[in-house]
């Protein structure tokens, strides 16, 4: 005779599992093919792999608010609840990992019910915690191919050291049903341009790539592996290698036909002399910069930016100054942002991307524009008055649209490795909130806290 | 009709085992579908029958509505985020709900019919903290549930959903 519990009709079983956290539910699963029957769509539809309050924690304050609207269904799990955010937040890598490991059937289980479970996933939030290795990176690319119904990828890519690339293969099928694509850090340009394929469902897009390290191993004289990188025509007129972040998207910008919400980020650069200082010490002062390569990127958010501008409502600009790990000289980051917002992305913005917004004549959907990290106003800063008043402009342009601005975050690299030196999410450094300082603190000068980063990262 | 201002309105309710019962209108309006009968059909003194719940159950339930008939209307706005909610119960209604299952889950059923909100959450938040913190085993001894799964079938499930787990 069947227990009293499994004879409640589905929709009231439904309503105690609302009480219940996700490890209670995976337990549940098990209990008997009833009770999988009910978990599982539970689990699978909506997953959230970061971990608790991990999005409101590093986002933007004024963005807030936009983010808790989503109600990110994160897995509670009070046993880390007291340690330390970031060790809550690489536990949630390893979950991660077995949520990838299932989708690329690990186990040998049954394909057909390996399908099942991957066309229940509707909404999918991925920390990868090395884009680079075999098995996080590549298993999470060719695990995402898997999700037919995918509606909502969000993707934060970490990349450690001393991992490279590995190269992807295509995949058979474009993810048809994308509508909200999210992608953070290092995200292989192969797979960008697999999910580009869905280009023309999608409407809300943010994009914050980083490209593959250019300083990868160059202290230990991998010029020539760096070279077999960069293809030929990305070297400049001066010689110097270019790498372009996030240049995938040219062939497919003209698709965006649908997109109503965009969020761009890029690491910008600051001056001029920090970067030849930067590679000097390094004694490759032509080495590909990541950071003096930036025109491409700009030059794709004016293109998708004019390409877009009937249907966009929301439009969000994110500058992250960008300096070495030593650069910030125990700057808070406002501190740093105050001092450097007005750098050479800056202006390159203001030449590529403004006129964009100033002179394309129609805008019919437009609601709101945010800029982070662009200008800092009211501030007694030596450069303000090189600034072009990016806000007030755009007001007077759009005096129906909302503009808005906020201090923005600052990126910290670590100059041997060339990888961002993260706290948080993929884009974050040390003290890279404007309304929030760690207890940990950031001195610049000592070895071991140089070390402790490693470290960090090497945990994740 | 001048003792109408002291004595409260009363209303009859016949349950599915044809019992009558007479309540004060205030404590069975707690019940949003006796509520909308009586404003439909006005209150022509006839008994109202609720074909759903027997005699044993409508009195429980009556006795939880009873307790519970100055309640202010619930506020909708705490179902965002649903895996947050919490499993407190103050201390009436964990006795309350001190029942065999068969009645739990008689009880639950007739809130849900009923349409009392507040009493179908109490009973899911009991049934939820029945749950919590308790391995499969232990869950299927605690409801009397057959375990349908072979020991592979099982260990697959488990694989399937460790991401989900707390370790």
């Amino acid at each position: 005779m069947a227990s009293p519990i499994e004879c409640l009709p589905n929709e009231l079983s439904l309503l105690f599992t609302e009480y219940l956290l996700h490890g209670d539910l995976a337990l549940l699963s098990r209990v008997s093919k009833h009770f999988q029957a009910i978990i599982e769509p539970i689990l699978w539809t909506k997953v959230e792999l970061h971990s608790p309050s991990f999005h409101e924690h590093y986002i933007h304050k004024e963005l807030q608010e936009t983010e808790k609207a989503l109600h990110r269904p994160y897995q509670f799990d009070h046993a880390v609840e007291t340690e330390y955010r970031s060790d809550r937040d690489s536990h949630h890598d390893k979950k991660a990992l077995l949520f990838v490991n299932v989708l690329n059937n690990r186990h040998n289980s049954d394909p057909g019910r390996i399908r099942h479970l991957a066309g229940l996933v509707r909404w999918l939030c991925l920390p990868v915690a090395n884009m680079y290795s075999e098995e996080d990176g590549v298993g999470a690319c060719s695990a995402l191919a898997s999700l037919a119904n995918l509606e909502y990828l969000e993707i934060s890519a970490f990349w450690n050291p001393p991992y490279k690339p590995v190269p992807f293969s295509a995949f058979p099928d474009p993810l048809s049903k994308l509508r909200t694509l999210k992608l953070r850090g290092y995200v292989p340009g192969e797979f960008v341009s697999y999910v580009y394929q869905s280009a023309s469902t999608i409407t809300e897009l943010e994009l914050g790539l980083l490209v593959h390290p250019a300083g990868l191993e160059m202290c230990q004289g991998a010029e020539e592996y760096l070279l077999s990188c960069a293809r030929a025509e990305e070297r400049d007129e001066s010689g110097k290698y270019v790498v372009y972040v996030e240049a995938y998207m040219a062939p497919t910008i003209h698709q965006f036909t649908s997109l109503t919400r965009l969020y761009l980020c890029r690491p910008t650069p600051i001056e001029e002399d920090q970067d030849a200082h930067f590679f000097d010490f390094c004694g490759f002062s032509d080495f590909p910069s990541i950071i003096s390569s930036e025109f491409g990127v700009l030059d794709e958010w004016a293109t998708l930016l004019q390409a877009t501008r009937n249907t966009l409502v929301h439009v969000t600009l994110d500058h992250r100054p960008v300096g070495d790990e030593y650069e910030p000289r125990n700057t808070s980051n406002i501190e740093y942002m105050i001092e450097n917002c007005h750098g050479d992305g800056y202006f390159q913005f203001v030449d590529t991307v403004l006129p964009v917004f100033l002179h394309e004549q129609d805008w019919p959907a437009l609601q709101t524009i945010q800029l982070f990290g662009f200008e800092c106003d009211n501030l007694d800063h030596p450069l303000y008055e090189q600034g072009f008043d990016i806000d007030k402009q755009l007001q007077e342009r759009f005096p129906n649209v909302r503009v808005t601005t906020g201090i923005g975050k600052r990126i910290l690299y670590q100059y041997d490795t060339g990888t961002v030196v993260d706290w948080g999410d993929v884009l974050d450094s040390p003290d890279g909130f404007s309304d929030h300082s760690h207890s940990h603190s950031h001195d610049s000068d000592s070895d071991s806290d140089h070390y402790y980063y490693l470290e960090e990262e090497g945990a994740g | 009709m001048a003792a109408t201002a002291s004595e409260p309105k009363k209303v009859t309710l016949t349950t599915s085992d044809n019992a009558d019962i007479s309540v004060e209108r205030e404590v069975a309006e707690r019940s949003i579908l006796i509520k909308n009968l009586l404003e439909d059909i006005g209150d022509n003194g006839d008994a109202i029958p609720i074909p759903n719940v027997n005699e044993a159950v409508m009195k429980k339930v009556l006795e939880w509505c009873e307790q519970h008939r100055k309640d202010p209307p619930a506020s909708q706005d705490d179902d965002a985020d649903s895996r947050k909610k919490s499993t407190d119960i103050d201390e009436w209604d964990q006795k309350f709900m001190q029942v065999d299952q068969e009645m739990l889950f008689e009880i639950i059923l007739a809130a849900n019919y009923l349409d009392i909100k507040a009493l179908l959450d109490v009973g899911c938040k009991t049934v939820a903290n029945m749950i919590k913190g308790k391995s499969p085993d232990e869950i299927r001894k605690t409801f009397n549930i057959q375990n349908d799964f072979t020991p592979e079938e099982e260990d697959q499930i488990r694989r399937e959903n460790e991401w989900a787990e707390d370790r």
